[in-house]
């Protein structure tokens, strides 16, 4: 029972910080919208940064999970719901179809957006569903009741409300990700975005990247 | 990361603390039917229970007495709980108003089961939460599910109602409204 109440406080950390993440891409992204030239060059360093690293944090999501997922139900003993079953359709093949899309496979990238997408609907649905049990039936089925809510911290994080945090961080890094049309071979080469990149390097890069960048 | 990793553990701590109650004799006893198991309701068209004798349940109650119902002469609701069902908890307290407030008829029984026991599930034991709502009609316990079987039980919650002579006059599923748990009340003392 402890050890399932550790994982539950983890990945509400975790459901936290795609949260907080989610809506810091998306504050950049409304900034730049306005009138200052600060914000603007923010979000065209953060749509870099995202280009050349968004898809691989997308496949870490969408891998932590799966990984939650199989380990809620399998270790904690959880059994998954008909809408548990729908949204584990949607986020398991994300982690081959986001792995190909980083492989540069861009034909792969509306797949992933439909199947995080499809997700991100049945998730929210399964939230409302926690909130307001007579959504459904009014009823509770006896073997696997989809109004069952197994965990909730602070109020408003449940299994349900994790998967929806991921699925809608999946959509929002790989829609800050996608090629711009002005810059088409940014997402192939990542040396080409070095070379003309007028902006300090993050401190927040990899080892791995900065050494790709050493001549 | 390891003043993350303390902050985890601290706060988990905290949390179960606060959730886990100690399940009692009431939680884990068993309920005996007697009578004929009755077709679990079907979810469309004439429940093909009514008319017929409705099995007698007999089981501990919350007090730790025994509890034998329906009783021959009294018209009776039968009304199955599980502790996890968040329908069920809500209903618990509208009733148990509903109950105090001395709207229950006076020839009717009212009598709950207790089941879908799961320890594993939220809200357990049943005996701590039914505390929690004072709820005062007499409750069986039914940690096997047998009575729940036995009354053909689809969903939760679950309504029986029984007349005087012991036969299943209507079963329901879902939250029910304090009018709708008086129909049913009528329907049991119809003659």
């Amino acid at each position: 029972m402890h050890s399932t109440d550790v994982a539950i406080t983890f990945f509400t950390f975790l459901t936290v910080l795609a949260n907080l993440a989610t809506l810091g891409i998306l504050a950049v992204a409304g900034l730049a919208r306005g009138p200052w030239p600060v914000a603007r060059r923010g979000w065209l360093r953060l749509r870099r940064e995202l280009a050349a690293d968004g898809v691989t944090i997308a496949w870490l999501v969408a891998t932590v999970c799966t990984g939650g997922s199989l380990w809620f139900s399998e270790v904690a003993g959880f059994v998954p719901c008909r809408l548990c079953w729908v949204q584990r359709a949607c986020m398991y093949p994300l982690v081959v179809v986001l792995a190909l899309v980083g492989l540069g496979w861009r034909r792969a990238r509306p797949v992933a957006l439909v199947l995080a997408g499809c997700g991100a609907v049945v998730a929210t649905y399964h939230v409302l569903l926690e909130h307001f049990p007579s959504l459904d039936s009014g009823t509770c089925d006896p073997a696997v009741p989809c109004t069952l809510v197994w965990f909730e911290r602070w109020g408003f994080i449940t299994l349900p409300y994790m998967a929806l945090s991921g699925f809608v961080f999946i959509i929002t890094l790989l829609l800050a990700s996608r090629p711009s049309p002005s810059s088409p071979r940014r997402l192939d080469d990542d040396n080409s975005i070095d070379e003309e990149d007028p902006v300090p390097p993050l401190p927040f890069r990899t080892p791995s990247s900065s050494r790709e960048r050493t001549p | 990361m390891a003043a993350l990793v303390a902050v985890i553990v601290a706060m988990s701590g905290d949390d179960s603390s606060t959730t886990d109650a100690e399940a009692t004799a009431f939680d884990r006893a068993e309920a005996t039917v007697d009578g004929t198991p009755l077709p679990v309701l079907p979810e469309a068209g004439d429940d093909p229970a009514v008319g017929r004798a409705a099995p007698v349940l007999q089981g501990q109650d919350l007090d730790g007495g025994q509890v034998t119902q329906p009783t021959s002469g009294r018209p009776t609701i039968i009304l199955f709980l599980a502790h996890w069902c968040p329908h069920c908890q809500r209903e618990v307290p509208l009733v148990q108003e509903w109950s105090d407030a001395g709207q229950l008829p006076e020839d009717v029984d009212l009598v709950a089961v207790a089941t879908g026991i799961t320890s594993s599930r939220p809200n357990y034991p049943p005996s701590a939460w039914l505390e929690r709502e004072h709820w005062t009609a007499p409750t069986i316990a039914d940690a096997s599910g047998a009575a729940a079987e036995a009354y053909g039980l689809s969903a939760f919650p679950f309504w029986v109602a029984v007349d005087a002579q012991g036969t299943v006059v209507e079963r329901r599923t879902g939250e029910l409204s304090l009018a709708e748990i008086e129909e049913l009340a009528a329907a049991a003392t119809s003659p």
